[in-house]
């Protein structure tokens, strides 16, 4: 086996790169999980259309799609809240299962009208081009490309706004109180529908934003969103349900599992690697790594 | 009996489904074509409806085939597989039963077009797949006998693109110069046929070149840069990306700019003839200069020689009816129109046995897709066709700002000569 | 969620009458057969019959609370054992069917097992992962048995001699029997003492194991069952209409759909999976010839989200609504 530190500092960068876009859509589920103990799988369908909405965008208005990514995250927010008024808060209360059921069809609905307009145009895939896919920074041992800082910047910068939004904002903190008692919260006066849809907007803003970053570095297809955000699930689950600190964690985590096992274990792994993981953890812990709550 | 109510419900409903099917047309010879139109692969599925379409209307409006003294229309009628097995099913069940279709013909995934085969079996119905496993023919574990078989397989498979490009690489990239090759390719029935087809070539004619590395990926990964970064520290002398279109501009575009794997030293290509397409030049942008494609079928090239004769008229033709270029997996399509026609004209008759026995001694000019010696023919032992590939380099264009083919092997059609980085 | 809202077990609200409804169901299903010679209709009903066992199946692990979001291992492992016994060691068919759904039996019963502790969602997705992990063994470790990638070729239920048409009313009626008898089964086993364990399970497990029900034992037992009846479906699936099965069978769609089709019809009672499964294949069927592809799936998404907003209980509600209605009315009348 090769592995010289060059290599090694590269697979960790994947591992850093493909985690950060897990964190982003694995946080955006966990907000609303915590809130509405709920959880939306379509979430990785609303991540390509925000991909290709940050395509169109770009191509369209002839932007930088880092610009155009913040009208695609604004428009994946609007169509979050709609999802959370006219499907996820009707069903609220009935069996459990029924969110699952919900999330499957939405995923029908948007994967199909995404595929509709996608297919006959673009094929199997498209990619988003930015100004700076040949430019590099010189780190010695590589060479590494403009965007993959970028991406893994402005993930963390997401993820610090969003830290400050929680823990320093007035909004946040209802937000925090209906996800760690929502009766509770209901009966200090928080509108928790208005934190209900809140949650979805930010989620599905953030799926946005996962899936643009995903599409400037991979090709995507209308149909990548469904594994990514199956994985994103395992991903909570793995961080404990309900927490942002273990979707951080668990989404890093995860990328570089996933990046070091497809070097020593071989492509065919990559999926099922990840469920290796979760399921040795959750034997031993079966609540996940952090406990539910804020 | 309220209970059983629902019945009434379930019945109705089904009645639906039992609608009498649209008749068929007296007098017209139907060709189904068993393809991908929803799914992943629905933007390929479309272009082989687009091709199948031109070639009927082409037929129809030459005045149909003549068949036992009488002219008869073609009718296309198109069997979505839905991307799935269970939609194989469905889509040929439909095609076979309800459509009654004389041939069944076309399609992209391996895996439906083998769930589809069995009912096309039972029924002795003609088919002339186009995915490229030659699996198709090949294996018939179950099956009658493979020389009585109904599948005339038209497309290049794995084996003879993996055998081409061990040539390739011998013969032309490398100059018989020993050569540290890896391969990095999709884990498909068609990537693993595709690298036994190259390593049965070099021990068959002892070509000197060590395979030092194979690394594989799932069919829909895009994302390679943790086998590439293994692949970059064994330093190879050639990189073959294996792969359909998307994954393989995705793989040279992460192998050089992502990964940087040294051009100088590491030539990359050829990759799949199955990634030539339109698209393929556009994607992939000028990071891949130099790499090489092998075709069967080339979106751009046009090399002097009677083989690639017909390329440039289906081109125009393809353009002026749908304002885009097609890719190999429509040519392919339209190419089984018009020998699924010339079989039925052979046969003289709408008979299955007899037109299975017409495709098995067809012998006719070759279509679009290059033949070896210009006739087309399935060759009785396997049912394929034996197709004349070619290597091609790809050079920036200016004018065009995008990349353009230079045909390089084999030396007898070739325009330049293979040149290094 | 507060269970105060939940309806109570909607399997044992009223005494149902069985078999009267499987008889109807033999009866219905066999005149539809001798009425409809129509070989596209029988098939699309056989595909029907085939998914409406293998959700029951995934109702049956429901019913005890273990919703699992990769029965499509069972179903993928059931078919691939009974294609192999028959094709490999030359077992009948017929008898292969039978015993090849043991191994995804015994799969599930390893699977329970490690789940014991795990509930919700965390048991949804190590159910998932499993599936992830058994397609890459099937591919890998068990490459040399299961041709990797490129599948095995399935022997047919029926002998070679028999013609196309009447192979495809055997495969309807063999499909149909065996769906009624599943359905049987589960009626069965729901009505029985078994059945309120795995219900008390589902509603509280803490509650249950307090009033001395055997918890372990049960999910244990509701989650075999499961497997060998998933198993099955697989298994006749693959020896009458498709007959080549590849790893693709291990994928995301084959589990999703026996959750979509029982929550359709109606979670946790034995006649709910059927009813979804039917009306939900029968509605695609039909919006795929009628409007193409993209534009069926799109409909069935849309109709689904309806579904759960409108009868979250499933569309099984709406019978007994309609014959609690009739009663009344015969009643009064």
């Amino acid at each position: 086996m090769v592995l010289d530190s060059s290599s090694l500092l590269q697979i960790l960068i994947w591992g850093l790169v493909v985690g950060s876009i897990y964190m982003l859509l694995a946080t955006g589920l966990t907000l609303i999980f915590g809130v509405m103990k709920i959880v939306n799988f379509a979430q990785g369908e609303l991540m390509m259309w925000g991909a290709f909405l940050t395509f169109l965008l770009a191509r369209w208005l002839e932007v930088n799609p880092y610009a155009a990514l913040a009208g695609s995250a604004l428009l994946v927010g609007l169509a979050g809240v709609a999802i959370e008024r006219f499907g996820f808060s009707r069903i609220r209360g009935t069996a459990k299962i029924n969110e699952i059921f919900l999330s499957i069809a939405l995923i029908l609905v948007l994967q199909n009208t995404l595929a509709r307009v996608f297919v006959p145009y673009f094929r199997e895939y498209a990619q988003i081009r930015t100004p700076y896919a040949t430019e590099f920074f010189d780190l010695g041992v590589i060479n590494l490309r403009y965007d993959f800082v970028i991406l893994i910047g402005l993930a963390w910068a997401l993820m610090l706004g969003l830290g400050y939004f929680l823990y320093r904002t007035a909004v946040g903190r209802d937000l925090r109180a209906t996800s760690q008692n929502r009766s509770a919260a209901m009966l200090m006066g928080i509108d928790v529908r208005r934190v209900d849809m809140l949650c979805f907007c930010i989620g599905a803003a953030l799926a946005a934003v996962a899936g643009s970053l995903y599409g400037v570095i991979n090709p995507f297809s209308p149909y990548a969103g469904t594994i990514a955000a199956i994985k994103a699930f395992a991903v909570i689950i793995l961080g404990g349900l309900g927490s942002v600190t273990g979707a951080v964690v668990g989404g890093l985590l995860y990328g570089v599992v996933e990046s070091v096992a497809t070097f020593f274990l071989g492509g065919s792994w990559r999926d099922a690697i990840a469920f290796v993981l979760l399921i040795v953890v959750l034997m031993l812990r079966p609540e996940g790594i952090f406990k539910e709550g804020g | 009996m309220a209970n059983t109510r629902w019945f009434d419900l379930a019945m109705a409903l089904a009645m639906v489904v039992a609608a009498p099917a649209a008749l068929a047309q007296a007098g017209t010879v139907r060709l189904g074509l068993l393809t991908s139109m929803t799914g992943p692969a629905a933007g390929t599925g479309l272009d082989q409806q687009r091709a199948a379409t031109l070639a009927v209307e082409e037929i129809n409006a030459a005045g149909g085939v003549s068949v036992g003294g009488k002219k008869l229309k073609l009718e296309l009628v198109t069997g979505d597989d839905q991307t799935s097995r269970e939609g194989a099913v469905s889509g040929v069940t439909r095609l076979l039963v309800e459509d009654k279709v004389d041939v069944v013909f076309g399609g992209l995934g391996s895996a439906f077009g083998m769930a589809a085969l069995p009912l096309i079996r039972d029924r002795g119905v003609p088919y002339i797949p186009t995915p490229s496993t030659p699996l198709f023919t090949r294996t018939m574990e179950l099956g009658p006998d493979p020389t009585k078989s109904m599948v005339f397989h038209y497309q290049g498979t794995g084996l003879m693109y993996g055998a081409a490009t061990a040539d390739f690489i011998a013969q032309a990239l490398r100059r018989g110069e020993r050569a540290k090759v890896v391969w990095l390719y999709q884990d498909s029935p068609f990537g693993a046929e595709y690298v036994r087809g190259y390593s049965d070539r070099i021990k068959e004619r002892n070509l000197p070149l060590d395979t030092v590395a194979t690394e594989r990926f799932k069919v829909g990964e895009t994302d390679y840069r943790a086998q590439l970064t293994k692949i970059k520290a064994l330093a190879p002398d050639v990189l073959v990306p294996m792969g359909f279109r998307g994954e393989t501009v995705a793989m040279i575009q992460q192998a050089v700019l992502d990964v940087g794997l040294d051009r100088k030293k590491t030539a990359i290509g050829p990759v799949c003839a199955c990634a030539d397409d339109p698209l393929y030049y556009k994607d992939l942008g000028r990071v891949g200069e130099y790499t090489t494609i092998l075709s069967l079928y080339s979106t751009y090239a046009a090399p002097k020689n009677r083989l690639f004769a017909r390329w440039e008229p289906f081109r125009e033709l393809f353009v002026k009816r749908y304002g885009i270029l097609p890719g190999v997996m429509g040519v392919s399509a339209y190419d089984s129109v018009h020998i699924a026609a010339k079989a039925i004209e052979l046969a003289g008759s709408l008979d299955k046995a007899k037109i299975v026995d017409a495709l098995g001694r067809l012998e006719m000019d070759q279509q679009v897709l290059p033949v070896n010696g210009g006739k087309l023919r399935f060759d009785p032992k396997f049912r394929e066709v034996d197709f004349y590939l070619i290597a091609q380099q790809l050079l920036w264009d200016d004018k065009v700002k995008e990349l353009r083919p230079v045909v390089v092997w084999p030396h007898e059609v070739a325009e330049a000569k293979y040149r290094q980085p | 969620m507060s269970p105060a809202r939940r309806a109570p077990a909607p399997g044992g609200r009223r005494r149902r009458p069985v078999a009267l409804i499987a008889l109807g169901m033999l009866v219905a299903g066999g005149l539809f057969a001798a009425l409809v010679r129509d070989q596209f209709t029988l098939q699309i009903l056989t595909f029907v019959f085939i998914f409406a066992i293998y959700a029951q199946s995934w109702n049956l692990a429901a019913h005890s609370g273990q919703y699992s979001l990769g029965h499509a291992t069972f179903l993928g492992l059931g078919a691939y054992a009974s294609v192999l016994l028959a094709g490999r060691l030359g077992i009948p068919v017929a008898l292969a069917m039978f015993i090849g759904p043991l191994l995804p039996a015994l799969v599930a019963l390893g699977i329970a097992r490690l789940c014991l502790r795990l509930r919700e969602w965390y048991l949804g997705m190590v159910t998932f992962g499993f599936t992830a992990i058994v397609q890459v063994l099937v591919v890998e470790q068990f490459g040399w048995l299961t041709n990797r990638w490129d599948g095995v070729e399935a022997r047919s239920l029926w002998p070679g001699a028999l013609s196309v048409e009447t192979v495809g009313v055997l495969s309807y009626l063999a499909a149909l029997a065996l769906m009624v008898g599943s359905y049987l089964f589960a009626a069965a086993m729901m009505g029985s003492k078994t059945g309120l364990a795995l219900a008390a399970i589902h509603d509280n497990e803490l509650v249950a194991r307090v009033s001395g029900v055997n918890v372990r034992g049960y999910r244990l037992l509701a989650m075999t069952v499961s497997g060998y009846l998933a198993g099955l479906a697989g298994a006749l699936n693959s020896h009458t209409l498709t007959r080549h099965i590849s790893p693709g069978i291990f994928g995301i769609e084959d589990s999703i759909w026996p959750l979509l089709y029982t929550i359709a019809g109606g979670l946790r009672t034995p006649e709910g999976p059927i009813l979804g499964t039917l009306i939900v294949r029968v509605f695609w069927e039909w919006t795929l010839r009628e409007l193409g592809g993209f534009e069926s799936l799109i409909l069935i998404g849309a109709a689904l989200a309806l579904i759960v907003m409108f009868f979250p209980q499933g569309l099984y509600v709406l019978v007994t609504r309609v014959a609690e209605w009739t009663r009344t009315r015969v009643r009064a009348g």
